[in-house]
């Protein structure tokens, strides 16, 4: 008898245990709106941050042993070369040296982050000083769980302030709809220069077919024409995929030659007049889907994309000989030809710039300036003028830059020329590859940094070929379509709207490019798309577009 | 004693009744509490969160804060075009898999059970329920190899004998039978299991007692073993009708595509994709609540029907 009755205390003390911590919970989301008040008087809004003039501090940044806590995503790099941010790897022991701030990460697995990470803001209790939000920073900043930072910005941290100044479309991405700024987002844009998200093709079976570097979107057509009929591999079977994909959306880079910008702006662009058009239902697309039904038709395309294949196969597709076409990053290709240099010498996948399409168009959407990853500052930070100059330091200025995002520590992976780091053999003739070299050390992890052209120019220097073939795309490069933090209402609405208008659409494109429904019906599947409610969807993102406009 | 009235007199009694059956199962009751514990912790008081379905929530408020808004998300969901065609996927490919999950186990554990050889028996049974332990991710992705329309061998095999290969992961026609087909095959061994264990408790003598009276074995299945596994089996059918709306959600995100959305797309998936890529969660209470209720309104009907025609129900 005496259990059950044990028993029962404890779920009544487990009880009360769960219901007093949701009352903490409310209790602190009070006192935090109470302390925005008291230091959001002055009212300040992103546009005049950049007239503020802060102070610079002195390192170390602290001089009582300080502790930060920092919950992100481990870096699988880092992984690969069995370290992990659980440790403190070398740049960060050397930041801690130079700041006095010891920091403590939080990690998880990249697939497992958001999943944990959401449980705990939605819990609201014992956050870390800064965390890795899981999507924009806007929701979070509402209930009061990230704190505003263009403040403490204005005050304390010269070397961000610099960087918003310098690059303003950096301060543009990161300010929230009601003007202030919530988070930070690494600064990544330097890759697209030398790493560029385009298309390759297998030059050794061009030169074998005597075919040309195809320069408009019809020699594309004959190439993988030739490239099905013509036996390239030379094994007498017709087995070739000319085209390989994972799924359709590799396909989508080939609409840049309609003028077209589904990769990186997803389809929402602006016109002349700065009017946003939703270019799923542009005339052009049906141009564009014309031509993709062209080639699938004529069994170009991978028949394993309409069903989402697994990257594996793909690569195995890649690598063995099949494959003669693929949409990729650009230094995605010598490391196929390294994997295949064993069997086939003769292999030879390089990156080429888009084709040239009918009515001239020829581009590519460059990369937007920040990845769309936000760390922030949260409520249960006890010091955050001690964090936020931690951040300006490590993110923001020179030293940081070099140490955590890009260099690391001078002497070991890095030493100076003509006032230029240059890595050391230790990271560029690493056999674990420079990327995973670099990781090993703590850099280029999954906090806010700043990647330098130098670092990504040196890590890829054994690839001249595809670091001309991605200064050549540069002249191509168009602006993406900004990313505009949206209010809570204006996602509410939108996903609302788009959840129905993209389950019709992916399915609707797949359709078209299969022939499974004639292109005739296109105006049909415009005018549904128009009855969803799209006008509606256009609204919004034309009021962010404008947004973002006037600051 | 004697000034106690007899009603109080009964209530000591029941009183002590009662604590005496406590005393006498307190080992039972022990057992039990874990299970107990575990339903009142994860099942009942998680339930409070439920009244986010009719709030606005975001992560930061508490869900007693945040704003009331009514049915807004419900009326959102029955708005959505989507609507007619998730119902009918959900529930089509919830009660197709019913149909053939449902009767194999049964079947299969009948035949199993005229097995004599005891060793044969326990290894079929053991290779039958071995698919049960695989990941689903890595059953989808024997199926996608198997399938693939370029390099998978059933594609190979059909081309080797002059036909044409087909695209089994991307074309709708084929999602339904290779979800159910899939089903059965991993999961019909496990689930005799709990019919083996029914079979084995029907008494021996009554199959005596048919074979003096001239029964052969196909009669013994048909008036003793059916009979004796009935109660388990309507049992079970009335919980997997409870769960009819239910379609496991992570098989379909595996499986899917927007080639296959029109046949593939159901409540869990659509939900996935707008009330946690999207981030609403009051929408995705929302449609959860109105799935259970459909849920429960199915259990309650089909547990009278029981009831009434088979004298077996739940309660």
């Amino acid at each position: 008898m005496k259990r059950p009755v044990f028993l029962f205390l404890s779920i009544v003390l487990a009880l009360s245990l769960v219901l007093g911590g949701c009352g903490k919970g409310a209790g602190n989301t009070e006192s935090s709106k109470k302390n925005d008040g008291s230091t959001g008087v002055s009212g300040e809004k992103g546009q005049s941050l950049l007239d503020q003039v802060p102070q610079d501090y002195e390192l170390p940044i602290v001089e009582e042993p300080f502790t930060l806590t920092f919950a992100t995503a481990e870096d699988m790099e880092a992984v690969a070369a069995s370290r992990s941010y659980a440790q403190t790897l070398p740049a960060f022991e050397e930041l801690e040296k130079r700041t006095g701030i010891h920091v403590k990460f939080e990690v998880t697995l990249p697939d497992q982050y958001n999943t944990t990470i959401q449980t705990r803001l939605a819990a609201g209790k014992d956050l870390p000083d800064i965390v890795r939000l899981p999507d924009d920073p806007v929701r979070y900043a509402k209930g009061g769980l990230v704190i505003p930072i263009d403040e403490l910005i204005g005050k304390f941290a010269p070397n961000i302030l610099n960087l918003f100044k310098e690059r303003p479309e950096v301060m543009k991405a990161l300010v929230a709809p009601d003007g202030r700024i919530y988070s930070l987002s690494a600064v990544v844009d330097a890759r697209s220069m030398v790493n560029f998200a385009g298309m390759g093709m297998r030059k050794d079976w061009l030169e074998k077919l005597n075919l040309k570097e195809p320069e408009t979107i019809d020699d594309w057509f004959d190439v993988l024409k030739a490239f099905k009929d013509g036996d390239p591999n030379g094994n007498g079977k017709a087995d070739e995929i000319p085209f390989i994909a994972t799924n359709i959306q590799a396909l989508y880079r080939f609409a840049w030659s309609y003028g077209l910008h589904l990769v990186q702006s997803q389809g929402w662009y602006f016109d002349e007049e700065g009017k946003v058009v939703y270019e799923w239902i542009d005339p052009r697309m049906k141009e564009w889907l014309q031509e993709m039904n062209k080639w699938y038709e004529a069994e170009l395309l991978d028949p394993d994309m309409t069903a989402s294949q697994d990257a594996d196969k793909y690569t195995a597709k890649a690598i063995g000989d099949i494959g003669g076409a693929a949409s990729a990053h650009t230094m995605q290709f010598p490391q196929w030809n390294e994997r295949m240099a064993k069997d086939l010498p003769h292999a030879r996948w390089e990156g080429i710039v888009p084709p040239k399409g009918p009515y001239g168009d020829r581009m590519l959407e460059k990369e937007q300036p920040t990845e769309n990853i936000h760390y922030a500052i949260t409520r249960d930070c006890k010091d955050p003028e001690t964090v936020i100059k931690w951040l300006d330091y490590m993110f923001a200025s020179k030293e940081g830059q070099i140490l955590v995002g890009n260099f690391g520590i001078e002497g070991l992976s890095y030493v100076m020329k003509d006032g230029v780091p240059h890595f050391t053999d230790l990271i560029l003739e690493s056999e674990l590859g420079t990327g995973i070299a670099q990781a090993s050390l703590g850099m280029n992890g999954n906090f806010p940094r700043i990647l330098m052209k130098e670092c990504i120019e040196q890590r890829f220097h054994r690839y001249e070929n595809e670091v001309a073939q991605s200064n050549k795309a540069t002249q191509y490069y168009v602006p993406s379509f900004p990313r505009v933090l949206a209010s809570e209402e204006e996602i509410d609405t939108y996903v609302g709207i788009m959840t129905d208008i993209d389950t019709y659409k992916d399915e609707m494109i797949t359709k078209f490019i299969q022939g499974k429904e004639p292109i005739e019906n296109f105006d049909k599947y415009v005018q549904a798309i128009e009855a969803m409610g799209i006008e509606e969807a256009i609204a919004i993102k034309q009021a962010q577009y404008d947004r973002y406009m006037e600051q | 004693m004697n000034r106690r009235s007899p009603l109080q007199r009964l209530n000591k009694l029941k009183l002590d009744n009662f604590k005496r059956n406590i005393k006498r199962d307190r080992y039972l009751l022990v057992l039990v509490a874990p299970v107990i514990i575990y339903f009142f912790v994860f099942s009942y008081i998680p339930m409070y969160g439920a009244i986010i379905a009719f709030k606005d929530f975001s992560p930061g408020d508490t869900i007693l804060n945040s704003k009331w808004v009514g049915l807004k998300w419900f009326k959102d969901f029955f708005r959505s075009i989507y609507f007619g065609r998730l119902i009918t996927n959900t529930f089509l490919l919830s009660a197709l898999n019913l149909l053939f999950n449902f009767p194999i186990p049964i079947i299969f554990a009948l035949l199993l059970n005229e097995v004599r050889r005891e060793r044969l028996k326990r290894a079929v049974q053991t290779i039958s329920y071995l698919p049960h332990f695989i990941s689903l991710v890595v059953v989808v992705g024997i199926m996608s190899n198997f399938l693939s329309p370029t390099d998978g061998i059933i594609n190979n095999f059909l081309v080797r004998i002059g036909m044409e290969p087909i695209n089994f992961m991307g074309e709708p026609a084929w999602f339904r039978p290779l979800y159910i087909a899939s089903g059965v095959w991993q999961n019909f061994g496990w689930n005799s299991i709990i019919y083996m264990a029914a079979l084995t408790s029907i008494d021996p003598n009554l199959y005596e007692a048919a074979r003096i009276d001239g029964c052969n074995r196909w009669k013994e299945i048909l008036y003793i073993t059916l009979p004796g596994i009935m109660p388990t089996a309507i049992m079970l059918l009335i919980l997997a009708l409870g769960n009819l709306m239910n379609v496991g959600f992570e098989k379909i995100i595996l499986m899917y595509s927007p080639a296959t959305y029109s046949v593939a797309d159901v409540i869990s998936t659509y939900v996935y994709r707008r009330g946690i890529l999207g981030a609403q969660y009051s929408f995705g209470s929302a449609v959860g609540l109105f799935n259970s209720l459909i849920n429960f309104i199915l259990l309650l009907t089909v547990n009278r029907i029981s009831r009434r025609y088979t004298q077996i129900g739940l309660w």
